[in-house]
């Protein structure tokens, strides 16, 4: 029965989509690296290369031909020279270590002619509707050449470096659904299977560049010291990650697309839902919950920022999932899960919160994984003329109160503004009264417009208490775009993310951090209150290792143990 | 060139966006639509796009309100601009009562009608748009769309009506539960027998929008070029300062890791 009671609080969207709830997650069995490894090894993708031409330095071409059970795919990687000075994580950015396309079917010279010429200036370039994922990567410039001369003298990496940061390289864009001319979300979900979930394109061609960076690295080590340089070692090869930067440009996305959002966090909820009616732990899953709270706090303690705000949650989290496991291995008591959730949620912080929720869904894989196919939404936002507005009012009463609730009076309540740069379109922040551009922000103030719109339709009610949204649509056609999401949003309980985004104190790093648990990468490192690096990929299976058995087990990745020479 | 059907919304949005179209994405559908499904919506756009300008979005007016018909004064704007509206009240209208007829005054640029009708008549509702446009010869369009279907029967032949009398800023619309309601006015137009100029089945526009977002959308260059430029208008200019505190550190790039 307590678990019953927990699951009902835990499904309230008020607490769900809490921006600061959001902005705690962690990736688990349904984020999309996770599903889509599971997806190659199931159906025994072959990846080759069919072109693997690099000079000394590790300069050239390199093209991976991937031939699923539906057909062939092509990751053409351009490497080229960049001077340090040169090498800038952001959107502006003009030029990069590395930049590749993943594209359908096999490349022609025709084809290769085109890309050579596109797909190193990135948005300054025109792709075509075979491909279908555009990237970039940096090089990291504390880990690359180190790593390689390591080989080069026949040694491994030293793995404290490497618990530092965990890539060789950092992607700082990839670009997908109908970008710089490439093939959109629709052609991609209707022609190629394979990559008809949400952003399973762009995962895939960042697990193939974590893949590269190993191989390039040994290669340029072979080249250095043909004499002495070794392979890299397996546990450091898994240990290796693909970095990532990611900025502004990501929170914009969580506002605009509702639907989907609402459907990712729903799936989550319900998988969890499943998992927290299920009876006592038996002894197995009992010793699994054991390792896994562990593993999780030993990945932490591996988790190395800069970032006071980050370090200290992690700090408690790791500190409340030690004492977890302490409990839980001296307790005899049996432990149900929806129990365990409700005492968590009572006694720890949302981090570990959080962390427990990925750990519980580890525990019932055959449940779980099914709802991974769920992910995926056709979205449409469509007003429903007909709609009495005294129930357009009610509606809004009901499942916009978090909005109504937001004095916008209040000091730094309306002190930022979200607009578009000039360069290279890229999402910024301003300050209200003080940076130029407020007149042109983008339309991100869900709950301000909400607000503005319910006192907008109280005065129309009382004039025309009985009219329809078509006609009081006419009346205040500025309403329309709110009126749309509001009603399309009826019954969708965890579309909207519940906080005010022009607040002076908004974090859109917790955005950011959101859509990132979902997408699976691991070691959250805020660089500020607008963007964060993190790693993709880290402890994940190699190739040649999914091609054999899929150990789907790198969830909270943790450094090798053992040093091999 | 081609482009994507993503990369095309997005430059429209900030084009409708910059001429101060409060619903810019609907404005942005309604153009893309017709592009996709082979009727030069970026042709009719560039045709419009400079005068689109002076539209504010208090826009329309309804001024008869009977039950056989509504009448829409839409002030000489452009349906990009009030097209969903008038859509929305017709359909509200025929919910109620099993058919309604709405005729929109003052109106132009009258094809962009047919992605809003669409949208709806995907959702159940048989819909219909009427117009006629000036030239010589003057010419009928008529597009039936079955409930359920997104994608109309579209009709276009030389009008009857001696020129003078035509009126190319007025489109009558009508919505009905019934598709014999919409057959009925088909005939009220369009006499048996009349040779049709041109005619695109549901199928053709169909097999058009695949076909665009297999291939991306053909789009005139200079017509891209000139979006571009008019896009613009919502980017804010760059600055040290909005580089550093806006978007994060100018260094992030080269902060050692």
């Amino acid at each position: 029965m307590t678990a019953l009671v927990d699951a009902a609080r835990y499904s309230d969207p008020q607490i769900l989509m809490d921006v600061e709830r959001l902005g705690s997650m962690y990736g688990n069995r349904l984020s999309f690296m996770r599903v889509l490894l599971r997806t190659i090894s199931s159906q025994q993708w072959r990846i080759s290369h069919s072109l693997f031409d690099l000079d000394r330095q590790g300069y050239g071409t390199v093209v991976y031909a991937i031939d699923t059970p539906a057909q062939r795919y092509s990751l053409v990687i351009f490497s080229a020279y960049l001077p340090d000075e040169q090498r800038n994580d952001r959107v502006i950015a003009d030029q990069w270590d590395l930049t590749m396309a993943l594209c359908e079917g096999d490349i022609s010279d025709a084809r290769m002619h085109h890309l050579r010429n596109n797909v190193p200036l990135q948005e300054a370039g025109r792709l075509n509707s075979r491909v279908l994922v555009l990237s970039r990567a940096n090089r990291s410039s504390r880990n690359f050449e180190s790593v390689v001369q390591a080989l080069a003298s026949g040694k491994q990496p030293p793995v404290e470096q490497l618990v530092q940061v965990g890539y060789l390289y950092r992607t700082t864009a990839v670009y997908g659904s109908g970008k710089m001319g490439m093939a959109d979300w629709g052609k991609v979900r209707d022609l190629f299977p394979d990559f008809a979930r949400p952003f399973a394109a762009e995962m895939f061609t960042c697990y193939l560049l974590r893949q590269f960076s190993i191989e390039q690295a040994e290669h340029i080590a072979r080249q250095r010291c043909p004499d002495t340089a070794v392979a890299m070692s397996k546990e450091i090869k898994r240990y290796i990650g693909i970095g990532n930067a990611t900025g502004l440009g990501m929170a914009p996305y969580l506002i605009k697309h509702p639907q989907l959002i609402d459907r990712w966090v729903s799936v989550r909820e319900s998988a969890l839902q499943c998992v927290l009616e299920q009876s006592v732990l038996d002894a197995e899953l009992h010793a699994k919950l054991l390792r896994d709270l562990d593993k999780a706090a030993q990945h932490l303690a591996e988790t190395h920022i800069d970032d006071s705000r980050q370090a200290t949650l992690n700090s408690q989290a790791r500190t409340e999932l030690q004492a977890l496991a302490s409990w839980l291995g001296d307790d005899d008591s049996p432990v149900l899960p929806g129990e365990l959730l409700a005492q968590v949620r009572q006694t720890y912080c949302l981090e570990t919160q959080e962390i427990l929720v990925s750990l519980l869904l580890e525990l019932y894989p055959e449940i779980v994984d099914e709802f991974a196919n769920q992910m995926s939404v056709q979205e449409s936002l469509v007003i429903d003329p007909a709609m009495r507005t005294s129930t357009l009012m009610q509606t809004i009463e009901r499942d916009y109160n978090w909005a109504l609730a937001v004095d916008f009076s209040a000091p730094g309540a309306q002190d930022i503004f979200w607009y578009r740069s000039a360069e290279k379109l890229e999402p910024r922040l301003g300050e209200a009264g003080v940076d130029p551009g407020s007149e042109w922000q983008m339309r991100l103030d869900i709950a301000r417009s909400v607000k503005e719109c319910a006192n907008v339709l109280q005065a129309d009610l009382a004039a025309h208490p009985d009219s329809t949204v078509a006609r009081f649509l006419l009346r205040c056609p500025q309403q329309r775009p709110i009126v749309r999401r509001v009603q399309s949003m009826a019954g969708a309980r965890c579309g909207e993310i519940r906080a005010n985004l022009v607040d002076a104190d908004v974090l859109p790093l917790q955005l950011l951090r959101c859509k990132l648990a979902f997408f699976g990468v691991s070691k959250f490192d805020p660089k500020s209150r607008l963007w964060v690096r993190n790693t993709m990929f880290q402890g994940a299976p190699l190739l040649q290792e999914l091609n054999e058995a899929c150990v789907d087990d790198w969830y909270f990745p943790l450094a090798p143990t053992e040093q091999v020479s | 060139m081609r482009v994507s059907s993503n990369e095309l919304g997005s430059l429209l949005n900030r084009v409708f966006e910059g001429q101060g179209f409060v619903d810019f994405e609907a404005a942005t559908k309604q153009v893309v639509w017709l592009q996709q499904c082979g009727l030069q919506g970026l042709a009719h756009l560039a045709d419009c796009v400079d005068k689109l300008e002076q539209s504010s979005d208090s826009l329309v007016q309804l001024c008869d309100d009977s039950a056989e018909q509504m009448s829409l004064n839409c002030y000489h704007n452009s349906t990009l601009a009030v097209g969903g509206a008038a859509v929305d009240l017709a359909l509200s209208e025929a919910m109620q009562t099993g058919t309604a007829t709405l005729r929109l005054e003052h109106c132009h640029n009258l094809i962009f009608i047919l992605q809003p009708l669409a949208e709806r008549a995907s959702r159940g509702m048989n819909c219909m748009a009427h117009w006629q446009v000036a030239g010589s010869p003057v010419l009928e369009h008529l597009a039936i769309f079955p409930a359920g279907d997104s994608y109309p029967n579209y009709l276009v032949w030389e009008s009857l009506e001696p020129a003078a009398r035509h009126r190319d800023d007025t489109l009558t619309l009508a919505c009905s539960d019934a598709i014999e309601a919409l057959e009925d006015y088909k005939e009220q137009y369009c006499s048996s027998g009349t040779p049709y100029l041109a005619q695109v089945t549901a199928a053709e526009f169909q097999a058009n929008e695949r076909c665009s977002l297999d291939k991306g959308i053909a789009v005139d260059d200079a017509v891209w070029q000139r979006l571009c430029l008019l896009g613009e208008r919502v980017l804010v200019a760059s600055t040290e300062a909005s580089r550093s505190r806006g978007a994060g550190p100018a260094d992030s790039g080269t902060s050692g890791a």
